[in-house]
């Protein structure tokens, strides 16, 4: 299982970001901090295959595979086997969160009959009871957001700013979790708060206009 | 110069009752108010504020009667909420031109404090550009240039460094330390780290009642002697979750080092840590397990 950015350049509002980065990522917790607009979101959107790089590539190797997909030469193949959970939290509809969650099973090509299972499946493993969506705190919210992104057991998982908003006892939750999620997949994680993860993370990269450096590396 | 709060108590009209029998002081300097989402922290910031009224109890801020001259306490409050709009056409000198006529500044003071605090604020370069186009930390120093007019001595800010960079969080977090010094800052946070580096004081609510008041190195203190870090095999960890109150935890290899809070020494193999305020607020907060 590995994910690779080979010489990714990007942009975002027309304004160059990203410039030619190279990146091989295999399982675990990896950190991407960062000022504001220094294209954390962008390199994660192009991860995700949202965003297309100017130039360079982004492939993954999925678990027992022998090819890599590219995120834009086959998206389907690719988005099956990505999840992704984007920094705004959505205004939910009126529903609970076992029915919010199947229909997103039926949107990701989960087969029907594995849906219910799947459905308590992520529920179970992000601790999230059922229950009506508005009345949901932040925190149950980004672990709805959270479970959504596993519902197809997914080998790359994509958080934008998961912190946000979380109180310290939810942050403890999020972080056993990663922890755990991250022992066999991919885990890229944009973040403000790199000390209140970085303890459990495996790699932590810095990304500014000069390019992405891993943190602890001689520069 | 101080806020007190005395027996205060807030009932919604649904029947929730988010502060439950407060008493509290507040000193001059920065003063840090954790708690979880919930517990009423946003409730007491609008009540100082005058937007909303207790249900009962007493408050005095520097030494006025919140309940019986409101508007007194309005004209030495300053305040940011967590969420906070802004006319994105307006550039940062318009918007606070027009907040000073709103806060009933008169004309000959406006352009002078208007000029002192883009300075301040270090937002004077910026004066004239369309706040639609600021970054979130410039809009949350254009907020704070806001609540600073008038020059009040209390300053009331919920949750101010949500989605800020790390380096506009230090540069907000070292701004209000510096407006510190003769003011009352009651800063309400999720962010620890920000309370551990910028308050002197701070008080912890849990469900609109008051479970700690101290200092940061007091608080971290409740976890001392409690806290343990564990090596153990990566597989045993789900089964361990269950039983110990693990609060960190990093893959090595085949192993995992846990962070773990417990009376006694976990499993007999633990190595002890010196407590973070991270640590004393969880160990705090629910009790730690036997």
């Amino acid at each position: 299982m590995r994910l690779t950015f080979k010489d990714v350049t990007a942009s975002y509002n027309g304004r160059p970001v990203l410039a030619g980065v190279s990146l091989s990522l295999g399982p675990g917790l990896w950190l991407f901090t960062g000022p504001n607009g220094c294209g954390k979101s962008t390199l994660l959107r192009c991860a995700a295959g949202i965003l297309r790089p100017r130039s360079g590539r982004v492939r993954l190797l999925p678990r027992d595979a022998r090819e890599e997909i590219d995120a834009w030469d086959d998206p389907t193949a690719y988005r099956w086997h990505l999840g992704y959970a984007p920094q705004e939290l959505l205004d939910l509809p009126e529903t609970t969160a076992g029915r919010y969650l199947a229909y997103l099973a039926a949107l990701k090509g989960v087969r029907p009959a594995c849906r219910p299972e799947r459905v308590a499946a992520v529920m179970a493993q992000v601790s999230l009871p059922d229950g009506e969506v508005p009345a949901f705190s932040t925190g149950q919210r980004r672990r709805l957001a959270l479970a959504a992104a596993l519902l197809n057991d997914p080998d790359l998982l994509i958080l934008d700013e998961p912190t946000q908003g979380l109180d310290p006892d939810e942050l403890v939750r999020l972080r056993l979790l990663l922890v755990e999620l991250a022992a066999d997949r991919i885990v890229l994680v944009a973040t403000h708060l790199p000390e209140a993860l970085s303890g459990c993370a495996d790699g932590h990269y810095t990304i500014t206009a000069e390019g992405v450096n891993r943190v602890g590396d001689p520069a | 110069m101080e806020i007190r709060l005395e027996e205060v108590t807030k009932t919604y009209s649904g029947g929730v009752r988010a502060l439950d029998d407060l008493t509290l002081t507040i000193p001059r300097g920065m003063f840090g108010l954790l708690g979880p989402n919930g517990a009423g922290k946003t409730t007491l910031m609008r009540i100082l504020v005058t937007l909303l009224e207790p249900t009962a109890g007493r408050i005095t801020i520097a030494g006025i009667d919140r309940l019986r001259e409101p508007h007194r306490v309005r004209q030495i409050i300053g305040y940011l909420p967590q969420e906070f709009g802004f006319y994105r056409r307006l550039t940062a000198r318009e918007y606070l031109e027009f907040a000073a006529g709103m806060k009933g500044l008169p004309p000959a003071q406006r352009r002078r404090q208007v000029d002192e605090l883009l300075v301040r604020v270090n937002l004077d370069r910026d004066a004239r550009r369309p706040v639609g186009g600021f970054s979130g930390g410039m809009k949350r120093r254009l907020g704070i240039a806001q609540a600073l007019l008038g020059d009040p001595r209390v300053l009331v800010v919920d949750e101010p460094t949500a989605g800020l960079d790390p380096e506009e969080r230090i540069r907000f977090r070292n701004l209000l330390t510096e407006l510190a010094g003769d003011r009352v800052i009651l800063l309400s946070t999720h962010i620890v780290a920000d309370v551990e580096s910028a308050c002197s004081a701070l008080a912890v609510i849990d469900r609109g009642r008051l479970r700690f008041t101290g200092s940061p190195g007091e608080l971290a203190r409740q976890a001392e002697g409690r806290v343990w870090q564990l090596t153990v095999p990566a597989r045993d960890f789900e089964r361990l979750r269950g039983g110990l109150r693990i609060v960190g935890a990093r893959r090595v290899g085949d192993d995992m080092e846990l962070r773990v809070l417990s009376a006694e020494n976990p499993l007999g193999q633990g190595t002890p840590l010196a407590p973070t305020l991270e640590d004393g607020y969880l160990a705090l907060m629910e009790g730690v397990p036997a």
